[in-house]
């Protein structure tokens, strides 16, 4: 029987998952080994605050814009929210996700429904659209983005399409559709090592020293 | 590749370590940071994002510390950074940047911003690519001892002055006090009321202290320009003399960066924690009041507000004690826009008052301060640095503005109770 779409499928929940996954954890070991193999001199000035303390206190508390910023910039500040947020609801809590991990670690917690997964997956297209579109308009966005940038805005965006494609068999054929689906996830797992989707490791450590840096000062962070 | 650019380029190096490495992978180009930084928000130039300052440390950082980046530039995929870059670069790293830390403030992933400028311009400086104003200061003060020449004659003058106008007597290294003052070269040369208003709190307050000649200046440019030789020397007079005197502790005075380079930078320039405190005299102005050594009697009617200096409070923490201090002998206290950790700098501080190149750039970018200024109309600003007092008096009037500007200290010594 020959059947390229079940092949496919197969190769992407089998051999293509392991080598991405061996990927994504290999190389996020490693440049966090690059990061942390630098070290950082001991500060000898005395404290005044609390350094341990406003370092874990900011990887929380930089979750938050400073009052009257977002004005100045509303669609990285709003698109961002509505991207990040969206995206981990369909990502943490679409059922079929869910049991994934189930079947890995043995673990599982309660699902959202259809309509909830539905419409954050939609709005976090539309918030990368315009992420997107304010890369390619917005001066300073313009000046700092490069090719990266687009490369992880398309790579986020592809399992969120495919998902919502595959789930609800809008085309093609659905084993297809969902081999292409997990392929989008795999290819996200291998580039993010090595681009900026990165930040979301390393922001715990660099929230965590400027933190840190302000608090051993009794300055705010 | 020239010596100058190889001895910079290791400058650089040098300053790249874990938490840099943190913050450069970290970011992801939002471009947040423009929006928080006074030189992009007064012209709206993208060129004065905060992160692009930095582009030239990120390539460094990039090519050489990633495996990524080392196959890419063995593959000769990037390029690597060249003194044409580093001179281009130039008026960002210093021109258009305070080292305010409003964008460390702002970074959604953490970015210490300020920290990496004030790391860059080691490599700049040692490169030769730092404004010739902020050598020149620092060969002052290296071989004059303050940036702005010899200052002996003048201070001694000044302490004279206020020996005449308060009867208070000031003594010169004298051992075993409480306290050695350190003033900047701004106060000696033109705010030195401070000096009487010292003399007549502490005099009050039972505090014995001192001015050595050997270390009486507390600016230091090292910081400014970048370069730890410089600021490692600078700093190593003052702890040189203030152990000497066998002091309990060294007052910083109203200078943004010099307390961020005693207080904070200093015992990592040379290498071990001090024999003494350092305290800033707000600070201890706050200390004195708490424990009830420092009355007042009346307080000012004038409308009055207070501009934070960027290095003493976003950067060094001291953001209640002023405030407690003018609700003390103020009734008609207003705050600005933004005042406290997230105020406007002055547009002055971080080398760039020093550097004439910059003038336009100074002065498009108080727009931000006037803002905030024009919104409450005060009769007079307040601040607890020379530095700011300095530049906000020079740019006022260059906008026609017509608001007084005063020393804390100042004005609290004004108010002191001559019966308690």
């Amino acid at each position: 029987m020959n059947n390229p779409a079940f092949d496919l499928l197969m190769w992407a929940r089998g051999p293509g998952f392991d080598i991405a996954l061996v990927i994504f954890l290999g190389g996020i070991i490693l440049r966090v080994v690059e990061i942390i193999i630098l070290g950082r001199k001991k500060d000898m000035a005395p404290a005044k605050g609390s350094p341990v303390a406003q370092g874990i206190k900011t990887i929380f508390s930089r979750s938050f814009p400073r009052p009257g910023l977002v004005k100045f910039a509303p669609i990285t500040y709003v698109g961002g929210y509505i991207f990040h947020m969206g995206f981990f609801v369909a990502f943490l809590f679409f059922a079929p996700h869910i049991a994934i991990f189930e079947d890995a670690f043995g673990i599982s917690w309660p699902n959202a429904g259809r309509v909830i997964i539905e419409s954050a997956t939609a709005l976090a297209v539309l918030a990368l659209i315009a992420l997107i579109y304010s890369r390619m308009t917005d001066p300073v966005r313009k000046a700092l983005t490069t090719f990266d940038d687009y490369l992880v805005l398309i790579l986020s965006g592809l399992p969120l399409i495919t998902g919502y494609v595959a789930v609800n068999k809008l085309f093609g054929d659905p084993q297809m559709m969902l081999a292409v689906h997990i392929l989008t996830v795999e290819a996200l797992m291998v580039a993010f090592p090595f681009t900026k989707l990165m930040h979301a490791v390393t922001f715990v450590m660099a929230r965590y020293y400027n933190g840190s840096i302000q608090g051993r000062k009794g300055a705010e962070s | 590749m020239s010596a100058t650019l190889e001895r910079g380029l290791n400058a650089l190096r040098e300053q790249i370590d874990a938490p840099v490495a943190s913050f450069f992978t970290s970011c992801v180009s939002c471009g947040l940071c423009a929006e928080a930084c006074i030189f992009y928000r007064a012209t709206e130039d993208p060129q004065y994002t905060p992160i692009k300052k930095l582009d030239l440390m990120r390539r460094v950082w990039s090519r050489e510390f990633t495996l990524l980046g080392r196959i890419g530039g063995m593959l000769g995929l990037t390029k690597p950074v060249t003194d044409d870059d580093l001179k281009a670069w130039e008026p960002l790293v210093y021109d258009s940047c305070t080292m305010c830390g409003r964008c460390t403030l702002v970074c959604p992933v953490g970015n210490d911003l300020t920290m990496m400028i004030r790391k860059m311009r080691e490599g700049m400086s040692a490169a030769g690519h730092a404004p010739v104003e902020l050598i020149g200061a620092a060969e002052r003060h290296n071989d004059l001892g303050s940036p702005m020449g010899e200052l002996h004659p003048a201070l001694h003058a000044q302490v004279k002055h206020a020996i005449a106008e308060t009867g208070i007597e000031i003594e010169f290294d004298k051992p075993g006090v409480d306290y050695m003052v350190i003033l900047s070269a701004q106060e000696i040369a033109e705010f030195p009321d401070v000096l009487g208003a010292m003399s007549k709190i502490f005099k009050k307050a039972g505090i014995t202290w001192t001015i050595s000649n050997d270390a009486f200046e507390a600016t230091n440019v090292g910081i400014q320009l970048g370069n730890r030789d410089v600021a490692r020397t600078l700093v190593q007079r003052v702890v040189d003399a203030a152990e000497k005197l066998g002091v309990k502790g060294v007052i910083s005075p109203e200078c943004g960066h010099a307390y961020q380079a005693l207080r904070w930078e200093g015992p990592n320039l040379i290498g071990r924690p001090y024999n003494f405190e350092v305290i800033h005299i707000i600070e201890l102005l706050d200390k004195l009041r708490a424990d009830g050594k420092l009355k007042t009697k009346g307080k000012n009617g004038q409308k009055l507000t207070f501009h934070d200096p960027c290095q003493i409070n976003r950067r060094g923490g001291i953001n209640d004690e002023p405030r407690r201090l003018m609700n003390m002998v103020t009734e008609n206290f207003v705050e600005t826009d933004d005042a406290g950790t997230m105020n406007w700098c002055c547009g002055g501080g971080g080398g760039v008052g020093a550097n004439e190149r910059a003038e336009d750039l100074r002065n498009a970018a108080f727009k931000l301060k006037k803002n905030q200024i024009d919104k409450v109309q005060p009769d007079a600003i307040v601040t607890m640095c020379a530095y700011c007092h300095h530049t906000l008096d020079n740019v006022l009037e260059e906008f026609n503005m017509d608001q007084e500007v005063l020393g804390l200290t100042e004005l609290v010594a004004e108010y002191l109770d001559d019966d308690a």
